[in-house]
């Protein structure tokens, strides 16, 4: 194993480096029950004052309680007016929900201090009464759902498994099996790089990287492998690795030029989009980098020996082929 | 080509795009009684994420966003409907007199003293908990269940968006995307709980009912139920009958004939939710519930019924019974202007790609654009008329994805054509050649991204299923462009050029004589 090693350094180096960044994801994944799901506010308090539409309620009620909120030094991070809608045809009517969200870690006791004190204070108003307004607090905790992150895992796998064996129909077996080991290696660094980072994702995010970053290292690496192909079939009297060395060489600076168009369309998007949006689309940057890396750093170390090992077979093959016996080659040889 | 076939085939593609682009981007109102076209955008399904108000500016008219309810389990009710009983009870007492306020003020202190308070809820103490307000391990039990089967029918649901939430400790929100068209029909029925129960007769409320014997229950006659959509776009819910199921069913519907109909039941609890007519003895393994006129099943609806007698089926029934609270509309999570922001970067990004283009090929970025325009003008349109797809961030990543594919690729073949003519060849004889040498190699790209595609939509749910089935018919368009539509528009655009290397930006290299 060391010998292997010590043989192929770069390739034991970005392995180790995919190892201790998966292993460190996997850790990080356990010890803090899956991803930084911030963005989904998967526990919250809400202040909510359900009251009826008339005149300009809307605004005192909104001002009775942030002088409440202020009096009681709370701060709240969204806020919103829902329509209460009929539960049987889900039509609108006059009755609305004015809601406050507040950090997870903001006090119970104050939250409802405050509602009491809204309360009170509309117990005092005779046109906040008659609106049927009334303010209380919730603490909130939202459930996951892990079917479709494992469903998504398996369907991530399979495509994968699928995709390359087309590869390897089409460009040979050591294309295929170094563009499934990529594809892979992709999905579960990019995965592994949320877990690792802590970096706040929505529920849903980690599995749509890294089927992006599946889609990305499938494309570069059949883009790749468009370019192998030709110099494999015309380059006789060398060895694969030299061919395939040259060749990863030489198309560098395009496989860089094919993956800018996708990693500007996503900085563009995500930054003009603004706001959550941002959240989502922006970090798809490393689904589009992790593949870059991968496709010209690690694949060809992995096609090469591959290639090499079915190069051999074939040599001894086409040797065995060849045999014509003891006494004819002898006759040859004479 | 000739002039004039290129001028008539690119004025009748232009039409087409102007048509379909009006379609797609523009609303307005009409006619006197105020009637508004909205165009395909603003109609287009949206997550839970990106919503947007449709043209006529009306509240019910916003496209996006989701439902959220709450969920009482008995002996639970909100803190607001105490203080309107209590108030209700004091105003009573207040204008009784004599005995009559006597007995009033004892129902008050009794109603005071039945709750106990939890937060922002109050619980029944001869239900949820002792007299000191402690919880009963009963009924923390009952709650779990509850939990349980709520779990499992929203998560049979497979949507994405939807969310379940435990709120105040024991009552629960759920959420439901507006996209799913039938939110209203799972606020109600997931409400339900409680085994299935089969019955028979003229209606719900008076229908003879099956008691199974003791030691069965009704999984001994009924197997399974699943919902479906025919060939014919007819939705159904599928409900699988054993033998002995079967039989019954069989039996029920013995005197059955078209003047005297018998319907056949399906509760859930006491509520129900299949009702089939039957004109002639049904005696199938499997019969199929469809619904007729305003009450015939959607593919959404049917889903939501056959998941709530499914779980009902199933999963551990909690005795409690739950009943539906406030229930909101919520906008998109992102606000309202997140959707324009997001056309906004869009066209943005379009404007970008085609100012390269245009410095890179000159006229040549005609092909593309009209291309390209045509593949996007085609996804909004699949997106909109998929009923599985909407428009949500998923599908953003996907078309994102697969559009700046098809730059890619066209890229690739007009750079491979621009080589052929370099090393000497005629602008035809270059585009032929250039496009022969991508050939293979832009099918075996589409083709391996289209099979990631397809297996990952196969066996996903909810985001992925969508991204990868939007990636999917992306990345086919993007194929189907690049070959053909691509070299049709540079073909035609290209005969009106006098000067076709001009045209296209392309240069002779020059070689150095010796």
């Amino acid at each position: 194993m060391i010998k292997w090693m010590k043989e192929h350094t770069l390739v034991s180096l970005l392995l180790c480096v995919f190892l201790v960044v998966v292993i460190a994801g996997a850790v990080m994944y356990g010890l803090f029950g899956g991803y930084n799901n911030s963005l989904d506010a998967p526990a919250e308090k809400t202040f909510e004052v359900h009251f009826v539409e008339s005149g300009d309620l809307e605004e005192q009620l909104q001002t009775l309680c942030e002088d409440e909120f202020g009096k009681q030094g709370l701060s709240f991070t969204k806020k919103e007016v829902l329509l209460e809608v009929d539960t049987s045809t889900l039509v609108s009517g006059y009755d609305k929900v004015l809601t406050y969200t507040f950090a997870e870690s903001t006090s119970s006791e104050t939250l409802q201090k405050a509602a009491d004190a809204v309360n009170e204070a509309v117990r005092g108003q005779d046109d906040l009464l008659a609106a049927d307004s009334f303010a209380s607090m919730h603490v909130l905790e939202s459930k996951r759902f892990y079917e479709p992150a494992w469903r998504g895992a398996i369907a991530l796998a399979v495509a994968a498994v699928v995709a390359l064996a087309y590869v390897c129909i089409r460009y040979g077996m050591s294309c295929g099996i170094a563009g499934f080991a990529v594809c892979v290696h992709d999905m579960l660094f990019t995965a592994a790089i949320f877990a690792v980072t802590r970096f706040p994702v929505y529920a849903m995010a980690p599995v749509l990287y890294a089927g992006a970053a599946g889609f990305m290292s499938a494309l570069l690496w059949v883009f790749l492998c468009n370019r192998l192909r030709p110099a494999l079939k015309e380059g006789e009297g060398r060895t694969s690795e030299e061919i395939i060395r040259e060749v990863v060489k030489d198309s560098k600076k395009a496989v860089i030029f094919a993956a800018i168009p996708f990693a500007a369309a996503i900085a563009v998007l995500g930054i003009a989009a603004f706001g959550g949006a941002t959240f989502l689309i922006l970090p798809m940057l490393v689904s589009v980098l992790v593949p870059v890396y991968s496709v010209l750093f690690l694949a060809p170390e992995i096609a090469i020996p591959i290639r090499a090992a079915f190069d051999r077979r074939r040599e001894k093959a086409s040797a065995k082929k060849k045999y014509v016996g003891k006494k004819k080659a002898q006759e040859t040889e004479e | 080509m000739n002039k004039i076939k290129s001028a008539v085939a690119l004025f009748l593609i232009t039409v087409l795009i102007l048509g379909v682009c009006f379609m797609c981007a523009v609303s307005f109102s009409y006619g006197s009684e105020g009637k508004t076209f909205n165009s395909i955008v603003n109609m287009m399904s949206k997550d839970t994420y990106l919503g947007n108000m449709l043209a006529d500016g009306l509240v019910d008219n916003y496209v996006g966003g989701s439902y959220s309810a709450v969920y009482y389990p008995e002996g639970v009710i909100s803190a607001q409907e105490h203080a309107d009983n209590l108030a209700g009870l004091l105003e009573a007492v207040e204008e009784a007199e004599g005995e009559e306020a006597e007995t009033r003020q004892k129902a008050y202190d009794d109603y005071e003293a039945k709750y106990a308070e939890h937060g922002s809820v109050y619980l029944d103490k001869e239900v949820a908990c002792d007299d000191d307000g402690a919880v009963t391990e009963e009924f923390e039990a009952e709650i779990e269940e509850v939990y349980t089967l709520l779990r499992a029918r929203l998560e049979k649901i497979r949507e994405e968006g939807v969310r379940l939430e435990r709120r105040d400790d024991y009552t629960f929100g759920i959420t439901l995307p507006d996209y799913s068209g039938s939110a209203a029909i799972m606020l109600n029925y997931f409400s339900y709980t409680g085994n299935v129960v089969m019955g028979y007769g003229s209606d719900a409320d008076s229908a003879t009912k099956l008691t199974p014997a003791d030691g069965e229950s009704v999984r001994d006659y009924i197997k399974g139920i699943s919902s479906g959509t025919g060939a014919t776009g007819v939705s159904y819910v599928a409900i699988e009958f054993t033998k002995k199921g079967r039989e019954l069913v069989a039996s029920w519907t013995a005197d059955a004939t078209s003047s005297s109909a018998v319907t056949l039941f399906f509760y859930v609890g006491e509520h129900s939710v299949i009702s089939l007519s039957a004109q002639e003895v049904i005696n199938e393994g499997t019969i199929y519930a469809s619904g007729s006129g305003s009450s015939a099943f959607t593919e959404s609806t049917a889903k939501a019924t056959a998941v709530a007698l499914e779980t009902a089926l199933f999963t551990a029934q909690p005795e409690t019974a739950l009943t539906i609270g406030n229930a909101v509309r919520t906008p998109a999570a992102f606000g309202d202007l997140a959707y324009v922001l997001i056309l906004a970067a869009f066209g943005a990004l379009i404007v970008g790609m085609a100012v390269f283009f245009i410095i890179r090929y000159r006229a040549l970025a005609a092909a593309h654009l009209y291309t390209f325009v045509i593949w996007l003008l085609t996804m909004i349109l699949l997106v909109w008329g998929i009923p599985m797809l909407h428009f949500g961030l998923d599908a953003i990543a996907a078309i994102l994805l697969s559009g700046t594919l098809l730059c890619v690729a066209d890229v690739t073949v007009f750079e491979a054509v621009r080589k052929e003519y370099a090393a000497g060849k005629t602008v035809s004889a270059a585009i032929k050649a250039g496009y022969k040498k991508c050939l293979l190699p832009a099918i075996d790209l589409h083709a391996v991204l289209a099979l990631f595609a397809v297996i990952a939509f196969a066996i996903s749910l909810t985001e992925l299923q969508v991204f990868a089935l939007t990636l999917l018919i992306g990345v086919a368009l993007s194929a189907l462009s690049t070959i053909a539509v691509s070299r049709f528009h540079w073909v035609a655009l290209m005969s009106f050029a006098k000067d076709k290397a001009a045209f296209c930006n392309f240069r002779k290299e020059v070689r150095e004589d010796d």
